[in-house]
């Protein structure tokens, strides 16, 4: 290796390590050709967008409740939507095997904002 | 069995046929020629490769060894070719982009810097407890509001981190033409960035960063390199 | 005993696979991207996510109308 990490103590080499590991997006971790891996794979595919999409509809939904402008009953609703959504994805991640960090695909520039 | 390329990196001008390496599945690195262009692939029976310290460690070793004589454009980990013909026609169709890559990187190799707190922070967004607001608050208020709080818990740590941010980063980028950053990828990580220097920058560019460490020794300025340029090739953007 | 050393290797391996997964030149054309289909769908994603970012950064900047 040509590549040169300077030498870090026990702590710092475990800390770096795991920093990388969850700033690790979307990067598949073990993968098959076999049959029922591809599935998992489409159901990876599946979920990752509608968790990106259930991000993005909670990103716009805070922005209104900040922005002060939803009735109490419209925030209640909305926010219940929401914790439903959660516990359904919750649900689907289970039925397929995959875990949170599968469905975090890297956002790139979007990345702070999500 | 069908039989595929497995395509390491794509050289300027080669110097050698034979890459004395181990290679990915034990498969022995040659070069592909086309005009002054190379590739260096290997003949594998698998049909996909599977992502572990083997593959990727024999994948890496290949391409810093021809990072030490070449001016090299790596090639993205699990990238597959039929044949030679189909290299060399991919070559082909990349001519003039694969020309500017090289353009920009001759003589330069990639560094990295990550920036991680040496303690963990004690406002984490995800902290935050659920007893901050009253009882009273109906089930989908509380989620929502958590959730803002969080996100404006974030926003404030990454106001909170930006000077510092910004100096680190700035004082590197000085060595660098060309640099990739991307602030706060995790909570602790506060930058990830990668910087195109030219080799003469090197010893400069360490140096420096020796002196960041002592001036924040808060802060674990995890240097890594020289890399191969993964973060500044792109036959898309070298195309025009 | 060389715990140390094998925890450093643990962040060069780390190091390595943050570039080169997800870095590095992508060949179209006739190219099969491997990863057993998986990686071609990433590449997709990026594209769709890019789309949203430059969406959203309109959006912010007012050049396109609130939703």
């Amino acid at each position: 290796m040509l590549n040169d990490i300077p030498n870090l103590t026990d702590k710092e080499a475990q800390d770096c390590a795991g920093e990388i590991r969850k700033s690790h997006r979307g990067l598949p971790q073990r993968i098959n050709a076999d049959p029922q891996s591809v599935e998992q794979g489409l159901a990876k595919l599946v979920l990752t967008l509608i968790e990106l999409i259930r991000k993005l509809m909670e990103k716009q939904a805070i922005r209104r409740v900040e922005s002060g402008n939803l009735t109490d009953e419209e925030i209640d609703r909305m926010g219940e939507t929401f914790i439903k959504l959660e516990e359904k994805m919750t649900e689907l991640k289970e039925i397929f095997g995959l875990e949170d960090e599968d469905l975090n695909i890297d956002l790139g520039p979007l990345g702070n904002l999500m | 069995m069908s039989k595929k390329q497995y395509l390491y990196c794509i050289v300027e001008t080669p110097k050698i046929d034979i890459i004395p390496c181990k290679g990915i599945f034990n498969c022995k690195p040659y070069m592909v020629r086309y005009h002054d262009i190379g590739a260096v692939t290997s003949e594998i029976s698998a049909t996909c490769v599977e992502i572990n310290a083997e593959t990727v460690l024999s994948h890496e070793e290949v391409v810093e060894y021809m990072m030490m004589d070449h001016t090299v454009l790596p090639v993205r980990f699990g990238t597959l070719l039929n044949s030679v013909d189909d290299i060399k026609a991919a070559l082909k169709a990349n001519e003039k982009a694969i020309d500017n890559n090289f353009n920009k990187v001759r003589g330069q190799v990639e560094l990295g810097l990550k920036v991680i707190l040496r303690n963990i922070p004690e406002d984490l967004p995800h902290t935050i407890e659920d007893d901050v607001y009253e009882d009273n608050l109906t089930p989908g208020r509380h989620y929502l509001l958590k959730k803002l709080k969080q996100e404006e818990n974030t926003r404030k740590r990454l106001e909170d981190a930006s000077p510092t941010i910004d100096e680190i980063y700035h004082t590197l980028n000085k060595y660098s033409l060309q640099s990739t950053i991307r602030k706060l990828s995790t909570e602790r990580m506060l930058l990830n960035s990668s910087y195109l220097v030219p080799k003469e920058n090197i010893d400069a560019f360490k140096t420096t960063v020796e002196i960041l460490r002592k001036r924040y020794p808060s802060l674990i300025l995890l240097f890594s390199g020289p890399w191969p340029a993964y973060n500044f090739v792109n036959l898309d953007e070298g195309s025009d | 005993m060389d715990d140390i050393g094998a925890k450093t290797k643990d962040v060069t391996l780390l190091e390595v696979l943050d570039r080169l997964i997800d870095k590095g030149v992508v060949l179209h054309g006739d190219l099969v991207i491997s990863i057993a289909n998986i990686d071609l769908i990433y590449v997709g994603l990026r594209l769709i996510i890019t789309s949203v970012d430059t969406m959203q950064r309109c959006y912010e900047r007012g050049v396109i109308g609130h939703v």
